[in-house]
């Protein structure tokens, strides 16, 4: 329905004369539910000072929507029914808004008060005599008589009064219906919960935790809104009017973290991340307060800013599908869904359109949203794998480059150059040992060309390569230095995997051990032992070097950067050093 | 006098290459080609007792030339150059019929070193070679057929697990109890039983399978 036209028939209620005759609702044999609709009387009392005897000397507004509804408001509501009862049947009065704090229902025959009941979600749950979420009186009418009912309502929600009548048997299926309705909904929201808490648990990408987490406290907010925390956890404890707003407040701050993670709209819209972030901060400090202090224009607020942050993430998710991302289109599919959904309810809530089937719009509603969501993280994790396909090519890419033209120009100019040395020798010692120096460079420039190589090609990612690697290393510097050396590497670690930092600074280790050994030792033997036992490894390099002074060497740069390295990577550093055994340096850590 | 053939398809460093090996005793230099393009019919008219093959060339690769000549020349010993240490490349061209590699910014010194090792039957295998050559041992007996398959000795094995764990050839033959003549000639028999193993069907099989999954 148009807006425009939902505003002027609002004024055109606020402004109806009251009516004259009241239609009388015929509750027969023939019928099994009967809805209110049109057929009762409004009355608002901005005062909350009229009295049940009071009432009853005022002309009532004739209801201009099928549901009375008084949007959010701290009047006290007053509904007036006429009732003509006929055959033996049962009848319930039903009112499906289980947010009514206080309602209460008086029976007038031949004007005399024949009966009253007190519900509302300020009563305790156990004191419903139908034990469902939603107030349902009992009617104890005497057949072919006419009645009048008065209804009293009050609620820091919003008031709106959604009123059918119920023959007995007919109403137990209906509560069925309904309540199976809910139970496939929360089943689902509990499975996309949980599965997306499993895609967290398993990949650590958080965008799947703070969706998870999202749908949970949404799910929780419909919980609370629909009377299911009222019915199955916290009765009437001071919870229950705030808990919708707690959780709508919780999902909220989720929301806009999933949003921020999915779209990525910084580059585009810098102010955005700011903006955000901060309106999530604002959300979260409101909904706690709520928890102290709450009032029923709370919930006026609630929406506005709801509808404020869902108007900013779909005008940058706008943007950003304008530019042909796909997945800020599937986001905007998804959120449009939720939004549409929401702006009706607030719509109904407000009393701007007729106020029936409030509850299944968003459920319908966020249950579009959450498959096309689903959806939109599929489509975000097929990019991420192309783009990891991408960047590994280009990996490959560049390492082969490396390999293929840098390598071959290099060890072309070692070879060059130590060619016309040996040439030049005899002529010209001078020249030959400036050959000499070239051909050292290179090849030192060649092993830093080859380490780079080795970092960046992906195929150098299984530990067996690493292995093979630490091999290389010991045999080219101790062969280098013609230094006696022996390997003895346990065979199950070459299936160990390692994540990359570690493997990175246990190789810098290993290298500078091997290297020290080499280079200032004076060994003619080195020994290196690599085994893996109960999940610990260990590491044992020694040699029969003329060894150093501990104490003295641990004021020096090169053991504390071997301390260092060791820290970072968790392990136990161990060292022994004497002139008659050599050096010895364990390291052991747990992978 | 040991003739030497070099494929290299880098102009100047096939030149150097050359005048170092010719200007050295005992070495003789057949002929210096940019690619192995016809390596068959280079080695038909040069027969000569060592190559030098590039790994990497435009045109055959330098692996491929070595399944050639070796189908047809068994008794060419060749020695593969490299730019880095590429092990799985390395290991192919060892399986395909080399004798061993250099690496390419090696000294002259050492160049004519390891063309006089292969020459006498083969190089010193690196502790990650050797490690290859040994698993493959071990992998494939059971995909070969018995009569076609050649088992390494006892004490080859062992000279092959010394080398896995990067002794030299003093401190295996002090292990093994044998001379340094003797560790030479296990490992020509290692080579030469590799070669022939890689070249039965079964196992050439298993192994290309081995290296495309590597």
């Amino acid at each position: 329905m148009n807006t425009r036209i939902a505003t002027l028939l609002f004024f055109i209620w606020l402004i109806s004369i009251p009516s004259l005759a009241q239609e009388c609702i015929e509750l027969g044999s023939s019928k099994v539910s009967v809805s209110v609709g049109l057929k009762c009387g409004v009355l608002e009392d901005s005062e909350a000072t009229l009295t049940l005897h009071s009432v009853q000397k005022i002309p009532f507004k004739k209801t201009m929507s099928t549901i009375p509804n008084s949007g959010y408001t701290a009047s006290v509501v007053w509904v007036k029914i006429n009732v003509l009862k006929k055959g033996e049947k049962r009848w319930y009065l039903e009112i499906d808004n289980p947010r009514l704090n206080d309602v209460t229902l008086y029976v007038i025959h031949e004007k005399k008060l024949v009966y009253t009941q007190k519900l509302g979600d300020g009563l305790p749950f156990d004191a419903y005599f139908i034990p469902d979420r939603i107030p349902i009186f009992n009617l104890p009418l005497v057949s072919n008589q006419s009645y009048t009912l008065y209804l009293r309502a009050v609620s820091t929600e919003d008031l709106k009064l959604p009123l059918t009548f119920w023959e007995e048997r007919e109403l137990y299926a209906h509560l069925a219906g309904k309540n199976l309705i809910w139970g496939i909904y929360f089943g689902f929201i509990l499975l996309i919960t949980l599965y997306n808490f499993f895609l967290w648990f398993v990949t650590r990408d958080s965008i799947y935790g703070h969706y998870s987490l999202y749908v949970l406290f949404f799910g929780a907010f419909q919980f609370c809104l629909y009377g299911f925390g009222y019915q199955y956890i916290w009765s009437n404890s001071v919870f229950n009017d705030r808990s919708h707003i707690f959780f709508l407040g919780l999902s909220g701050v989720f929301l806009t973290y999933f949003s921020l993670y999915f779209l990525d709209p910084y580059k585009r819209f810098p102010w955005l991340k700011l903006f955000m972030k901060t309106a999530a901060y604002v959300f979260a400090v409101g909904f706690t307060v709520c928890l102290f202090w709450y009032n029923f224009y709370i919930n006026v607020v609630f929406i506005t800013a709801a509808a404020i942050m869902v108007g900013i993430q779909c005008y940058s998710a706008i943007g950003l599908a304008w530019a042909g991302s796909k997945m800020a289109q599937l986001y905007l599919l998804a959120s449009g869904a939720l939004s549409v959904a929401v702006l009706v309810v607030g719509m109904k809530n407000l009393g701007w359109i007729p106020a029936d089937n409030q509850d299944y719009y968003l459920m319908a509603g966020s249950m579009f949203e959450i498959v096309l969501f689903s959806l939109a993280l599929g489509y975000r994790l097929r990019s991420m794998q192309l783009e990891k396909l991408r960047q590994q090519q280009v990996r490959d890419e560049i390492s082969t480059n490396l390999h293929d033209d840098l390598g071959a120009s290099l060890s072309s100019l070692t070879m060059l150059s130590e060619l016309n040395r040996r040439k030049i020798q005899k002529k010209d010692p001078e020249l030959a040992e400036m050959f000499g120096r070239i051909s050292e460079r290179s090849r030192e420039a060649m092993r830093l060309v080859r380490e780079a190589v080795w970092e960046i090609n992906p195929h150098n990612d299984t530990s067996e390569e690493w292995v093979d690697r630490m091999v290389t290393f010991a045999q080219d510097t101790f062969g280098a230095r013609q230094i006696e050396f022996e390997l003895l590497i346990d065979d199950s670690l070459r299936h160990e995997q390692f994540p990359i930092d570690q493997r990175r600074n246990f190789f810098l280790i290993f290298k500078e051990a091997v290297n020290n050994i080499a280079k200032h030792s004076g060994a003619t033997h080195a020994k290196v032992f690599f085994e893996k036992k109960n999940g610990v490894l260990k590491l044992l390099i020694s040699d029969n070097g003329h060894g150093f002074d501990i104490a003295q060497a641990t004021e020096g740069n090169g053991l504390k950067n071997f301390q260092k390295r060791a820290d970072s990577l968790g392990a136990v550093l161990l060292l022994q050093s004497s002139p008659q055994s050599g050096t010895c340096i364990q390291l052991t850590f747990r992978a | 006098m040991i003739r030497v053939a070099l494929f290299e398809d880098i102009k100047e460093i096939r030149e150097l290459l050359s005048e170092t090996i010719e200007n050295c005793e005992g070495l003789l230099m057949t002929g210096a080609y940019a690619n192995a393009n016809d390596a068959l019919k280079v080695m038909k008219r040069d027969r000569p007792d060592v190559v030098l093959m590039d790994i990497q060339m435009s045109g055959i690769s330098g692996i491929e030339a070595v399944r050639t000549i070796k189908a047809s020349f068994p008794e060419i010993q060749i020695l593969m150059q490299t730019v880095f240490e590429d092990n799985a490349r390395i290991f192919a061209a060892i399986c395909a019929g080399a004798s061993g590699y250099i690496l390419k910014d090696a000294s002259p010194e050492r160049y004519l070193d390891a063309i006089i090792e292969v020459s006498q039957g083969g190089a010193p295998m690196s502790p990650v070679i050797a490690r290859k050559v040994l698993t493959m041992f071990q992998g494939q007996n059971t995909a070969a057929p018995k009569e076609e398959y050649h088992e390494l000795s006892p004490t080859e094995q062992k000279v092959l697990g010394c080398l896995v764990r990067g002794l030299s050839y003093k401190l295996i033959a002090d292990e093994c109890k044998i001379s340094i003549s003797t560790v030479n000639f296990h490992l020509k028999n290692i080579y030469r039983k590799l070669h022939v193993n890689s070249a039965t069907e079964a196992i050439s099989k298993a192994l290309r399978q081995q290296l495309t999954s590597s």
